[in-house]
């Protein structure tokens, strides 16, 4: 069976956990290694991931007080994308067994046989290393060691010990998506100021949420590949609730850039009525829990809380850009 | 025992082996671009007025 078949049947299964069907056994294992293109190697460094890390990191840069000249803040942007690029290629080498097993990931690079696990592993040492030095030596050693602890978070940390271990992977995991902006703080500062860790408490908390709406309609494919996802290991109701309760710590946290002059009138518009949708969205999850509608309700939020993420790191930085402009 | 590694054919090894090789050349070829450009950023005017 083709995969844009075979995915296209996945997402006609019945809702929520109560499909069977085996990703695995449909596609079966590359048992021949095809030659990668240029595109196999973007993918490994999961691009969707990367432009909101490069968001992340530019808002921050932009609203960080002091000034780093253009060249170098084109430099350390393009190192920080290489580094969250080289630890999607990392993580990838790591998770090839799962990925194989799950719809959502079986058409990465390594489980279509694109790339190997030996290709993989060099692509996104070499690049992981060279982006810290290159962010170390060209920027500031506390952005350089930044983006190294980044790294190795989620390797190590999320990847290796906590994906495969607890429901809160996602929870303590998340600190690796949500140094971007500290990184960027870092390279224009030196330091890691009160504003950037309000900016990584941000998406900390916004993390689980995110992940979670997304486990609601896929947990089966994580508990056929044994990663204990909160609705695998708690059930759908407590994962709901655990949503609801993160969404309204985030919404007001959201809203705090303002309080301490890190946003403007325009940013506390945005936080307060994306927050607005956000919180109803996930009331609604909590709500909705039988069939079809639970799961729409789910994937609402999962991509709604996309949009929010995106656009309050948006108008940051556009408020931030005008605010220099005009000084 | 453990399965099989999957691996490519010879002609098709070599043809991806060229191919590292040029990425590997470019990816130089940019870094040295980049702190070519960095150095010239950081140092400036003073880069011409070194005392020997």
């Amino acid at each position: 069976m083709s995969l844009p078949l075979l995915l296209t049947r996945y997402a006609s299964l019945e809702p929520g956990c109560d499909h069977t069907m085996s990703v695995q056994s449909e596609i079966g294992q590359a048992d021949a290694v095809m030659e990668p293109s240029i595109g196999d190697f973007i993918q490994l460094m999961k691009p969707r991931v990367m432009t909101l890390v490069i968001l992340t990191a530019l808002a921050a840069m932009i609203a960080a007080p002091g000034s780093i000249h253009p060249t170098i803040g084109v430099i350390a942007i393009l190192a920080i994308a290489t580094g969250a690029g080289a630890s999607g290629a990392l993580n990838m080498w790591y998770d090839a067994d799962i990925d194989a097993r799950m719809a959502r990931t079986a058409a990465r690079p390594l489980p279509r046989g694109r790339v190997t696990a030996d290709e993989a592993l060099s692509f996104g040492t070499v690049l992981s290393v060279g982006s810290v030095v290159t962010l170390g030596v060209l920027v500031n050693w506390v952005a350089g060691a930044l983006l190294a602890l980044t790294i190795a978070f989620y390797l190590f940390v999320y990847t290796m010990w906590l994906k495969r271990r607890t429901p809160y992977n996602i929870v303590i995991g998340g600190a690796a998506g949500a140094f971007p902006p500290m990184i960027g703080w870092a390279c224009v500062t030196g330091s890691v100021g009160i504003e950037s860790i309000l900016l990584f408490l941000i998406i900390f908390v916004w993390t689980p949420p995110h992940f979670w709406a997304l486990a609601l309609y896929r947990c089966r494919d994580y508990e056929r590949v044994g990663v204990p996802m909160l609705p695998v290991v708690a059930g759908l109701p407590e994962t709901r609730r655990q949503i609801l309760i993160y969404s309204v710590v985030l919404v007001p946290l959201a809203v705090l850039p303002y309080f301490i002059g890190l946003g403007g009138l325009a940013y506390l518009a945005f936080s307060v009525v994306l927050g607005a949708g956000f919180l109803w969205l996930a009331v609604k999850v909590y709500r909705t829990t039988e069939g079809r509608e639970a799961d729409a309700a789910a994937k609402q939020l999962f991509w709604f809380s996309i949009l929010y993420l995106y656009l309050l790191f948006a108008v940051l930085l556009v408020e931030a850009s005008v605010m220099r402009l005009m000084a | 025992m453990s399965e099989p590694v999957p691996q490519r054919d010879e002609a098709s090894a070599q043809r991806v082996a060229r191919r590292r090789s040029i990425a590997i050349a470019v990816t130089l070829g940019v870094m040295v671009l980049v702190f070519y450009a960095a150095t010239l950023v950081r140092l400036g005017g003073a880069v011409v007025n070194k005392s020997f």
